[in-house]
């Protein structure tokens, strides 16, 4: 391919150069008719080969950018069009997506701006009872087990001994209702749901931050 | 794969005790005592059963990832007929001739008109009489269970050992040891081993 690109480029530059030299020895307006119609035959020639030349370079910078196929304009259009529909649609999804996992690209959801109008719709009771299931210490504690890992009652038993058995069960069970823990019905364990991780960081963060306060 | 008929057999029969009809570490489908059973043949082979009694279906179709767990479990008293493709020797021992007493206690007049409800779910569940690809049946490769919903459609779990599939007309669930796929109305969640991939709609 590249020797082609040589070829015509060579052969266009020869093409110029003579004509070039011709119209410097004799003038162009006192060409011969038989010469003047040469003239013109060449320049045609130098059109079309100027547009080859156009055509595999263009196909040259393809091949650099990637796999060049000639489907025609037509099919080429229509896949040119889906892959378009297609990239906006995973750029749509990824823009209101988040990405978590240990080590893993994050993707974070870009958040509404939150107006009054939108916190009103946020229900006052739900609120109470998700700030009511974080506030007792016992609670927190097993919070924090829980952010370690799903546990089976016996592992929180034993992981929090300050905690009697039947008053661990009733935490749960506040907890569990206030949509902060859920338990599988199959294997029992207890497992730390979104809401929960969150309510939990941020209960700590808050009285961590009011601690802070007390100290400047 | 082949396709292959069906045809539901001409005795019915009922459980004389409770059985568990399929438990993994994810889900159970148990079916209670005098529980109605219709002996669903594959190419003259029995391979499964409407069912109609008490019974229960609990699933875990929770997802665990390292921001929490996504997801609540499903826990359904069954008390409508349903069907189970899937091969299970223990059942047999579990099933008696069922009686006219039988029929009544689940409000059918007789025989038939049970037959007919039955006739009407493998309907619904096979299409027109025919089956497709069911051969893994024969190797006591996994359970099919079906189950009416509210919005009259059918509510489908696959299962095999702990590999589940479950599609309701809101929810679709698969698990496959720590890959699982949560689909709900307002997201689809993708998690590998804790590692997740949330898609919000």
């Amino acid at each position: 391919m590249r020797s082609k690109v040589y070829i015509f480029r060579f052969v266009f530059d020869a093409y110029r150069i003579e004509l070039v030299e011709y119209k410097i020895q004799v003038g162009e307006n006192q060409m011969p008719d038989e010469l003047k119609e040469e003239v013109k035959k060449l320049r045609e020639e130098i059109a079309n080969l100027k547009e080859q030349l156009e055509e595999v370079t263009e196909k040259k910078r393809r091949e650099r950018h990637g796999i060049y196929i000639d489907v025609g304009n037509r099919v080429q259009d229509y896949i040119e069009d889906v892959m378009e529909g297609v990239a906006e649609g995973i750029h749509g999804e990824l823009e209101k997506s988040i990405f978590v996992g240990p080590g893993g690209v994050r993707i974070i959801r870009r958040q509404e701006p939150i107006s009054i109008e939108n916190e009103a719709e946020v229900s006052f009771q739900k609120v109470a009872e998700c700030m009511s299931a974080l506030g007792h210490e016992h609670r927190l504690r097993i919070l924090r087990e829980l952010m370690k890992g799903g546990k089976y009652i016996n592992d929180l038993e034993e992981k929090l001994p300050e905690i009697t058995a039947s008053t661990l069960s009733s935490h749960l069970k506040v907890l569990e209702e206030a949509g902060l823990v859920v338990q599988e019905k199959v294997r029992g364990r207890y497992l730390i749901t979104i809401p929960g991780r969150t309510a939990y960081k941020m209960a700590t963060r808050v009285a961590s931050f009011l601690e802070r306060g007390k100290q400047l | 794969m082949t396709w292959r008929n069906y045809e539901l057999e001409n005795a019915v029969l009922k459980t004389n005790e409770k059985v568990t009809l399929w438990q993994s570490e994810r889900g159970i489908v148990e079916i209670d005592e005098d529980a109605l059973a219709l002996p669903i043949l594959l190419d003259g082979e029995r391979k499964g059963y409407v069912f109609h009694g008490n019974g229960k279906l609990v699933l875990d179709t929770i997802v665990e990832t390292d921001k929490g767990a996504i997801g609540r479990p499903v826990e359904k008293e069954i008390n409508a007929p349903f069907l189970m493709i899937g091969q299970m020797k223990e059942i047999e021992q579990k099933l008696v001739q069922a009686d006219r007493e039988d029929f009544a206690s689940k409000n059918y007049e007789n025989k038939e008109v049970f037959r007919a409800k039955a006739e009407d779910l493998c309907h619904r569940f096979f299409g027109k009489r025919r089956m497709h690809g069911c051969n893994c049946f024969d190797n006591d490769c996994g359970f099919v269970f079906a189950f009416p919903n509210d919005a009259e459609e059918l509510d489908v779990l696959v299962a095999k050992e702990d590999k589940i599939v479950y599609k309701t007309k809101s929810t679709v669930f698969v698990s496959n040891e720590d890959k699982v796929v949560l689909k709900t109305p307002s997201e689809v969640i993708l998690s590998n081993d804790r590692r997740s991939f949330i898609i919000k709609r």
